[in-house]
């Protein structure tokens, strides 16, 4: 087994062929890979990896979705595949009700497959879960520590899920925020 | 009795001999390191060590020609100090060699026996992109080895956490002590390891090493030469010739020793890789492992979170 690269630097592209990796791995054999994921940065590399390997669902509780670690790119793919796939997001980090000029929902396009509703009370642990088997699950938002598990469709993802599924139920009522350029225009507007 | 080491002492190339030396010394320790002084009291006891390899240097240097006298040498043998050309003595000889040695020796040590910052971070670089590579965040890491108790802490796992954190070069070696790092790494790493040496890790500072006691060689040989022969005199005096000779193997014996001791350091540098290696691979199951506890217990939480949360506050207007 070889473990170290010949060069001792390690940079943030090793970083990513390491998480597509795990994922890879995981997809292959059935077996969950489990990991911890640290710093907004890595947080970015895990998240984007989980985007792409992901055609069904995905689903966030997060601050604003912060450009940081959320890329807008990512998410658009993942929005225009042909698969039409689901993303229903839940914000809990907003200033009355309003996206912040931070968020990456600023430069997504509209697209009926993705909802994005307020969440009025702030959630201290943040989540996503992609297809019901990959989850991210950050307790700690300072320093974006987080325990990722990828593939694991009978107990983490179906957790993961059924604890989104009673936070969305308890906003169905809520409108949901209008993103996207057209939120950005509004905003620039006001 | 004519006092000998006066004319030794006032010699200028003695002078530029020490000057060079001091200097070239400091001034290599000195850009080795930003913060300098911290650097320097961490290595106080191997930088003691070479003053006193110095001060002995000096010593020899400067109170040789009397002290032979004392010894009983004939005063005869000391022509060659007046600088009477083609007269070389043995005794003379011999101090002169002591000098040189004294200062090639310690400058030696200065660069071979001296843990060094670079090999510091050469290694803690080598642990963390072993640990980034089986995705072990070097800090969850840490956070881990500080959660297990001590019968938990194996040789190879305190020798992850010494490599990232090591302290005067030593890398894991304060945490284990020299027989158990033998043990955990095996191939007699350790003695290899404590020689370890910037030149030893990357090619362009071994080049520098010795080039260095290259240079510092060739000028105590120049100035053997002034002093005995005058300069380059020795090419066409053929009863000199030995002594160059000798000079030459001394120099080429110096040599070898460098290239053993660097490729001894680099046999200790696979160890300790080849040890990292197992070391992950030993801590990854445990590390995954405490992980899915953790994670476990983190879902529990955001579910009794979930479970609590009162939303029934004032809604947005539709």
């Amino acid at each position: 087994m070889v473990l170290i690269s010949t060069s001792p630097t390690f940079d943030l592209r090793t970083y990513r062929a390491k998480v597509e990796a795990a994922m890879e791995k995981a997809i292959l054999t059935g077996k969950p890979v489990i990991f911890e994921n640290t710093g907004p940065v890595h947080a970015g590399v895990v998240i984007e990896v989980m985007l792409a390997h992901s055609t069904v669902s995905f689903d966030i509780v997060s601050g604003c979705l912060d450009r940081v670690a959320w890329e807008a790119d990512s998410l658009q793919k993942f929005l225009d595949l042909t698969t039409r796939p689901k993303m229903r997001i839940l914000l809990d980090g907003l200033q009355d009700g309003v996206i912040p000029d931070e968020s990456a929902l600023n430069d997504l396009k509209q697209n009926s497959g993705l909802i994005v509703k307020h969440l009025p009370k702030s959630l201290v642990p943040h989540i996503c879960v992609g297809d019901r088997k990959h989850v991210r699950l950050e307790l700690k938002q300072s320093t974006s520590e987080a325990s990722v598990t990828f593939g694991d469709s009978v107990t983490t993802g179906p957790s993961a899920v059924r604890i989104f599924d009673r936070l969305w139920d308890s906003v169905r009522d809520r409108p949901a925020l209008v993103y996207g350029m057209k939120a950005a225009a509004v905003s620039a507007a006001s | 009795m004519p006092d000998k080491s006066f004319q030794l002492w006032s010699d200028p190339l003695t002078y530029i001999v020490w000057v060079t030396f001091f200097s070239a010394t400091a001034i290599l320790f000195i850009s080795r390191h930003s913060d300098f002084k911290i650097w320097l009291i961490q290595r106080r006891l191997p930088l003691n060590l070479l003053a006193v390899c110095y001060f002995f240097a000096f010593l020899v240097c400067w109170r040789s020609v009397p002290t032979l006298l004392w010894l009983g040498f004939p005063p005869e043998s000391f022509q060659e100090v007046l600088h009477v050309q083609g007269m070389v003595s043995g005794p003379d000889l011999i101090v002169s060699f002591l000098m040189i040695s004294a200062l090639t020796v310690s400058a030696g040590f200065s660069y071979l026996c001296l843990p060094t910052d670079r090999a510091e971070m050469r290694l803690a670089s080598m642990t963390k992109a072993a640990l980034f590579a089986a995705l072990i965040e070097p800090e969850r890491y840490d956070k881990w080895y500080n959660s297990i108790g001590e019968a938990e802490r194996t040789p190879l796992r305190k020798l992850l956490k010494g490599l990232l954190y090591p302290r005067d070069g030593l890398g894991g070696w304060y945490l284990l002590g020299p027989e158990d790092f033998d043990k955990a790494v095996g191939k007699n790493a350790w003695k290899r390891f404590a020689r370890y040496v910037d030149g030893h890790l990357d090619d362009g500072w071994i080049r520098v090493c010795i080039y260095s006691l290259g240079t510092a060689m060739v000028m105590g040989m120049l100035c053997l030469f002034y002093r005995y022969f005058g300069f380059c005199r020795w090419i066409f005096h053929p009863t000199e010739f030995g002594v160059v000779t000798l000079l030459v193997l001394i120099n080429f014996v110096v040599a070898s020793l460098i290239v053993y001791l660097a490729f001894g350091a680099h046999l200790g540098e696979t160890a300790i890789r080849d040890a990292i290696q197992l070391a992950v691979a030993e801590v990854q199951p445990a590390i995954q492992a405490s992980a899915a506890v953790r994670r476990d217990a983190d879902l529990r939480t955001l579910e009794g979170i979930v479970s609590n949360l009162n939303l029934e506050g004032p809604r947005q207007q539709r």
